[in-house]
């Protein structure tokens, strides 16, 4: 489903070079749960934002369902944003000025969806996560672990492919992670969403099927 | 996803109260103003556009040109008398032919037959002398009788409305054959009754008087009819061409007429008078006069229109800045959208949604507004223009367009700026505070940009208020203050007049008495063709004809150069002219032009006894030109009176006055006004135009200062951070406000730099409307900067020192 060739990042500084990505190649399948670990620096998040469309790199080969991603059209990556991708960010990255329901609401108003389809959806996703009777408040009124559920609920809603996670479970304690993690590995194994999260946690990573390591722009 | 969108503006609106009052309070008086100036356009452009045949009916109008060449002629909405039967007879092109005579005002009109319970109205106006061609031309609906009897002598027609206040028990066909007095002398038949002109005109009659009773017996020779060389705006005509006469003919055949009877002066080529057709739809624009009403100026529309387009462009401006400003606060939501898939079209109508809702809320309000603006400015705005007017499709239809326009304006150049930012940086947080990028941002450029605006305007309005000062208390060569002007019925007879004026001067507050036309400076002017021989040749000009009695030169204290005053005023037999006139006439030495001898017709001929020294009889935007006094006690309508001092106020000699008035002149209405309120009313163009000028001054401050305000909360709320550092390291209060205002004076004294030629130049222009202006001085545009310094800090202080006295650990700890 995903594969990197090559795979360099860097940025200008003065007259040189900061090169965060070097050379990367890594190929990830349909169904897996992939999780990216390494120290602080190494490149890890970049890695998972050129995977997720939201950077591009600087040099080498990327496919994306068999499709060269560095060759698309803007348009034809907004396309993938509205249907095949799915983020889940540390900072949960709620829009503050939407309720809960408008929150998750928001991906299927991209996808050009009937308002009764949406409402269908957005009541499913919001029963399946046990929200209901929070759906008309706004994100600073809910707990951190509920924000990420709601960020987590607006990723699948619009029923993507993969989900990238970037420490979806950083800013939580231990019981509300373990929780997230749970739900990931259920969204894996029973609706086979490929999932890569981007972890520090050794506890997580368990939860996923393969772990990539990274070290200075390089994976080991 | 559109009704989405509303619902997030809305809340946005909701929650960045400040930032939305701003943005709102700037476009609703952009938006009132422009939409009160439209309505005023086009109710002034809308006069006399429904009759039938528009386009052939003409008025015949006269100009007569300058001596010099490039020289200011005169201009007059009237005709010479002779021309009525000449345009009627000699003239193939017109169809029809119509004299529109207002000679007659504040009438007495009496109704029923020969002293049966006669019914008497005073003061009575509204009156034309016309034929039954006037029908013809203008179409009236007949309620009763026709137009057919209008070319019969002492036939009058009225309106319902003027018919039902006179007859009110009687059905329009009993009305007719009804008789009507006017001043006690002149009786009329009823000949029918029309419905009043349905649409905005200014064809106003409600009394038409046949043409036929003038042409013959003394009205004809009270007015002054039959002679060529004078020309009276009360005496107007109209006409309509043939179908399918080119207007060419018609000026062709009327430039016939025209060199038939004008002769030029002897060895000059040019005509003294030329006559032009003028279309209907000229009428009721400036340059001709038009039976008194009011007329309305395409320049000023012009300057309304570009006031309306400063005062919008400035509100968008202060909504183009305000959120950029906010760009940090919205980036997050930008990247976030885009990561679920939002294109930059999504985003782009999400963030015009805002600003369409914003100006939505702001037409609402400005719909409100309309009504106070009516108010504020009534005395500006032509009488018919009410709140009412409001509701028809049109205005609706500007109103929706200039939300359109105005929310695509205030709201693309963000929506476009916002929807730009790169989704990642924003995720991670790396997002640029975009306050300061070295170069010179757009906010600052659009911040110069409204004060230069402030600026100009705070100029303009300085010097437009030291002209009116200079005009109303320079020296104008006459004294004006404590002389009451008592205006004479038309009707009144000499011995009247003289009995009148006998029972002023017997009053004990009374100092001296002047019977005359007008005077000494007055908005109404009339002007013959003055003939002289001066060593053995023949002079011709044209002169302000004033006539005056022998009292006038010293009650007004105007200043005798050469000869002597008036001996006796109850005969026309001197002439007193003014300076101007004696250099017109080739003496630069006064004394020289006395006892030459002047004539203003064939029949006189008028020693000149005395020379006065120039005096402004009109306002300041004209030339002091020729003028000649002299005692001609039937056209002397007004009497001057110099008051003593007193200590109980004018309205008990007022009233004494008024008394005076009535036991001569039972029927008419006393008309008294202040000498000084008089010269004050001549320059209510001035005042107007100083009194639109100070609103839109100060409507334009607000809105900068509104925009102002608005960069400077965002400024300290972005810099909290660097404010509670900076406090740490030591800062003072002082510092910190010194750091944060400095950004924005620097600003002003840029617009300052730009407005200051701009002003000065577009001033200078202004100026030279006036013959007498004051000139330009440089501590105006320090003032208006330092002025705009002070609003300026005044708006930022309050929230500048607001942030520098912030605890600092209270800021450093939400980091």
């Amino acid at each position: 489903m995903i594969q990197l060739h090559r795979i360099s990042k860097y940025y200008p500084v003065g007259f040189g070079k900061n090169e965060v990505l070097k050379d990367v190649d890594l190929s990830i399948q349909e169904g897996e749960f992939v999780s990216i670990m390494g120290p602080s620096g190494s490149g890890k998040s970049t890695l998972l934002h050129i995977m997720g469309l939201l950077e591009e790199p600087s040099a080498g080969e990327y496919l994306f369902q068999y499709d060269p991603v560095h060759k698309l059209s803007e348009k034809k990556r907004t396309e993938l944003h509205r249907n095949s991708i799915g983020f889940v960010f540390q900072a949960y990255h709620l829009i503050d000025e939407l309720t809960v329901y408008e929150n998750i609401e928001t991906p299927l108003l991209y996808k050009n969806m009937s308002s009764a389809e949406r409402k269908s959806r957005v009541a499913d996703i919001l029963d399946r996560f046990n929200i209901v009777a929070k759906k008309d408040l706004f994100p600073n009124q809910l707990s951190g672990g509920q924000q990420q559920l709601v960020g987590i609920a607006r990723a699948l809603v619009a029923e993507p492919r993969v989900i990238f996670a970037d420490e979806p479970t950083g800013n939580l304690h231990s019981s509300q992670a373990k929780e997230i993690m749970e739900l990931f590995k259920e969204l894996n194994t029973k609706d086979g969403i490929t999932i890569v999260q981007v972890t520090h946690s050794d506890i997580n990573a368990t939860f996923g099927n393969r772990v990539i390591n990274i070290a200075d722009g390089k994976v080991v | 996803m559109i009704k989405n969108y509303f619902k997030i503006a809305w809340r946005n609106i909701k929650q960045r109260k400040v930032f939305s009052i701003i943005n709102i309070l700037g476009l609703a008086i952009g938006i009132s103003t422009a939409l009160v100036i439209y309505m005023m356009v086009h109710y002034e452009t809308h006069f006399d556009t429904f009759h039938p045949n528009k386009e052939r009916i003409f008025r015949i109008v006269t100009e007569m040109p300058a001596d010099e060449p490039g020289g200011e002629g005169f201009h007059n909405g009237g005709v010479p008398t002779p021309m009525y039967d000449a345009a009627q007879d000699e003239i193939a092109a017109f169809q029809y032919v119509a004299p529109v005579s207002t000679n007659f005002y504040q009438t007495k009109v009496t109704i029923g037959n020969e002293g049966k319970d006669p019914k008497d109205f005073i003061s009575v106006d509204n009156i034309v002398v016309t034929n039954e061609q006037y029908f013809d031309i203008i179409q009236y609906k007949w309620l009763a009788g026709n137009a057919k009897s209008m070319a019969e002598v002492n036939q009058v027609v009225l309106t319902a409305d003027r018919a039902k206040q006179y007859y009110p028990n009687m059905s329009f066909a009993q009305m007719i054959g009804q008789g009507i007095t006017l001043n006690d002398s002149l009786h009329f038949q009823v000949a029918g009754v029309v419905e009043q002109l349905q649409g905005t005109t200014d064809f106003n009659f409600k009394t038409f008087i046949s043409y036929k009773t003038v042409t013959t017996g003394f009205l004809h020779k009270a007015w002054y009819w039959g002679a060529w060389n004078s020309i009276n705006s009360a005496n107007q005509l109209l006409v309509m061409l043939r179908e399918n006469t080119p207007i060419a003919t018609a000026q062709k055949q009327l430039w016939a007429v025209n060199q038939k009877y004008i002769k030029p002066e002897k060895g000059k080529t040019q005509l003294e008078q030329i006559y032009h057709l003028s279309p209907i739809q000229d009428l009721h624009f400036t340059g001709y006069d038009n039976f008194g009403t009011p007329q309305a100026n395409k320049e000023v529309f012009k300057k309304l229109t570009i006031v309306a387009i400063c005062l919008l462009l400035l509100a968008c401006i202060n909504f183009v800045n305000l959120n950029t400003a906010q760009g940090t606060t919205r980036a997050k939501e930008v990247g976030i959208r885009k990561s679920l898939g939002s294109s930059v079209s999504n985003l782009v109508a999400r963030f015009l949604g805002e600003s369409f809702v914003l100006t939505c809320l702001s037409a609402i309000l400005s719909i409100c507004m309309v009504p106070l603006i009516l108010q504020q400015f009534s005395d500006f705005l032509p009488g018919g223009l009410s709140a009412l007017y409001m509701f028809q499709w049109h205005v609706g239809l500007f109103l929706v367009g200039l939300v359109v326009v105005m929310s695509l304006l205030a709201g693309l150049y963000p929506a476009w700026v916002l929807s730009k930012y790169k989704p990642i940086s924003v995720l991670r947080g790396r997002m640029t505070t975009n306050t300061k990028s070295g170069g010179i941002s757009l906010r600052q450029v659009l911040t110069v940009l409204q004060f230069t605006f402030a600026i100009g305007f705070i100029v303009g309005t300085f010097i437009v208020i030291q002209q009116i000062k200079y005009a109303l208390t320079a020296d104008l060569g006459y004294r004006k203050d404590a002389i009451v002007n008592i205006r004479l019925p038309f009707s009144s007879k000499v011995s009247q007049t003289e009995v009148f004026a006998g029972k002023l001067e017997q009053m004990s507050g009374v100092k001296k008495v002047s019977k005359n036309s007008f005077a000494p400076s007055t908005a109404g002017s009339v002007t013959m063709i003055i003939e002289a021989t001066i060593k053995g040749k023949k002079w011709e000009s044209a002169a302000q004809i004033r006539a005056t009695d022998k009292n006038y030169i010293d009650l007004f204290q105007l200043e005798l150069v050469a000869g002597r005053n008036f001996l006796r005023d109850d005969t026309l037999s001197e002439a007193i002219i003014n300076e101007s006139m004696a250099k017109a006439m080739g003496f630069s030495n006064p004394n020289d032009a006395l006892n030459q001898f002047v004539s203003a017709s064939s029949k006189e001929k008028l020693p000149v006894v005395g020379v006065i020294k120039d005096f402004h009889f009109r306002s300041f935007r004209d030339k002091i030109t020729p003028l000649m006094m002299r005692p001609q006690m039937n056209m002397m309508r007004n009497v001057s009176v110099l008051v003593g001092p007193t200590t109980q106020g004018y309205s008990k000699t007022m009233q004494q006055f008024e008394a005076a008035f009535k036991s001569v002149y039972p029927d008419n209405v006393f008309d008294a006004t202040f000498f000084d309120q008089q010269i004050a009313d001549l320059y209510s163009q001035e005042r107007n135009t100083l009194q639109l000028l100070s609103w839109a001054t100060g409507l334009i401050i607000f809105i900068s200062s509104l925009g102002m305000l608005g960069l400077v909360i965002h400024a300290t709320q972005s810099r909290t951070k660097e404010i509670g550092v900076r406090k740490v390291l030591g800062a003072s209060v002082t510092n910190i406000v010194v750091l944060v205002s400095k950004d924005f004076v620097k600003l002003i004294i840029i617009s300052l730099i730009i407005a200051t030629p701009i002003s000065y130049y577009l001033m200078k222009e202004w100026l030279s409307n006036f013959a007498y202006g004051v000139s330009i001085h440089w501590w105006v545009f320090g003032l208006a900067g330092l002025g705009a310094i002070v609003i300026a800090v005044a708006t930022i202080s309050y929230q500048t020192i607001k942030a520098a006295m912030v605890n600092p650990i209270e800021s450093l700890k939400s980091e």
